[in-house]
């Protein structure tokens, strides 16, 4: 009988993968022992560990996350948003969710944040004067979501150009633009 | 550039008679200075084919000018998003007198397949553009027949412009 084919490696049997198991692996009981008063819930979706958060705590339970020796995740890997209104179980109430995706240099874990925000007032707590590099994926967001970070130093669009009227990943909004890619000035040849 | 052959009357008395816009013209064809405005990876390609093994300067356009005043010719490879477009137009008229476009791939020419908001679905909606080439990209052998074709182009051989939008075509409904 022929052996079995090589199979390239998927990720629950790559070399790698034992240390991200271990990166998810958090100490649930810690995190509710230091944050229980303020979280919503921990989930654990395909081994991760997600912080549910309500947005007025975010910034707290981000401080905490930080500077807690036994915590630590200084830093932050990123900060992303998602749109829900596709979803079958959708309601105005939690239209957005921001997602800060934090990591700790000192223990080697990644946690999860995710924060839901209502459709008529997307605001959360900016993160600046926390981490060095969160400003700039709130900027990504703000220009991509509209989500209004407070706090925010300096809250411009920084890949649409500036006049952009629109969010463009926002999920009411067309993927092929409202007409913006059509509109210029067309230069013609002097002869 | 084997101009006795072209031009039997040089080799035997050592002068010619032309016509003063078919010397410049001759001359122009054969020294094109391109401008490469190079955004993915259609500039790659570019890059191949001037360079050594593809050679682009046995037909004279090796001289790559990365300032738009002392080129011939810009060659638009790759995308052009919302936040470009106003770059390549100023580009463009920043070029002197006589200048000729070449759109170099799928995503200058059409949009490619980035049929979203940021992407311009065809630098020759606003810019006219004498020679399109096909590719995703394309190889530096298309390249090269594209710069011939500017060549024919320059000397008379083959119009203008042939196939740019006109400028009140309506654009592709969004779906």
């Amino acid at each position: 009988m022929p052996d079995a084919p090589k199979l390239p490696p998927t990720h629950d049997t790559h070399p790698k993968a034992a240390r991200v198991q271990k990166e998810n692996e958090i100490d649930h009981g810690l995190l509710s022992r230091k944050l229980g008063h303020l979280i919503k819930s921990i989930e654990r979706p395909f081994g991760q560990t997600v912080l549910k958060v309500d947005r007025q705590h975010t910034r707290t339970v981000l401080e905490t996350l930080a500077h807690d020796p036994e915590l630590s995740f200084s830093m932050i890997t990123d900060i992303t948003a998602v749109d829900n209104l596709r979803r079958e179980d959708f309601e105005p109430a939690r239209r957005y969710t921001v997602i800060h995706i934090v990591y700790s240099l000192r223990h080697g874990k990644r946690l999860r944040l995710e924060t839901d925000l209502p459709e008529h007032d997307p605001r959360i707590a900016s993160t600046a004067g926390l981490f060095k590099g969160g400003p700039w994926g709130e900027r990504e967001v703000y220009d991509m979501f509209g989500i209004e970070f407070t706090g925010h130093p300096d809250l411009r669009r920084v890949l649409m150009p500036d006049y952009y009227e629109h969010f463009p990943l926002r999920k009411d909004y067309p993927l092929t633009g409202l007409g913006e890619r059509d509109n210029f000035v067309r230069a013609e040849e002097v002869e | 550039m084997g101009l006795e052959q072209l031009i039997p009357s040089l080799a035997g008395d050592g002068f010619f008679t032309t016509q003063v816009n078919k010397l410049i013209a001759w001359g122009r064809k054969n020294s094109i200075w391109p401008y490469p405005f190079g955004t993915a990876c259609c500039a790659i390609e570019f890059m191949a084919t001037a360079s050594s093994r593809y050679d682009l300067a046995r037909f004279g356009a090796e001289v790559v000018r990365f300032s738009p005043r002392q080129s011939d010719l810009i060659v638009v490879a790759g995308r052009v998003t919302l936040k470009m477009m106003p770059v390549l137009t100023q580009i463009y008229s920043q070029v002197a007198e006589p200048k000729w476009v070449i759109s170099m791939g799928a995503c200058a020419s059409t949009g490619g397949v980035f049929n979203t908001y940021t992407q311009i679905q065809g630098v020759d909606q606003f810019i006219p553009v004498d020679v399109y080439v096909p590719g995703c990209p394309p190889r530096p052998e298309s390249l090269i027949d594209g710069v011939l074709k500017i060549q024919q182009i320059i000397d008379g051989q083959a119009k203008r412009h042939e196939f740019t939008r006109p400028s009140e075509m309506i654009p592709m409904e969004a779906n």
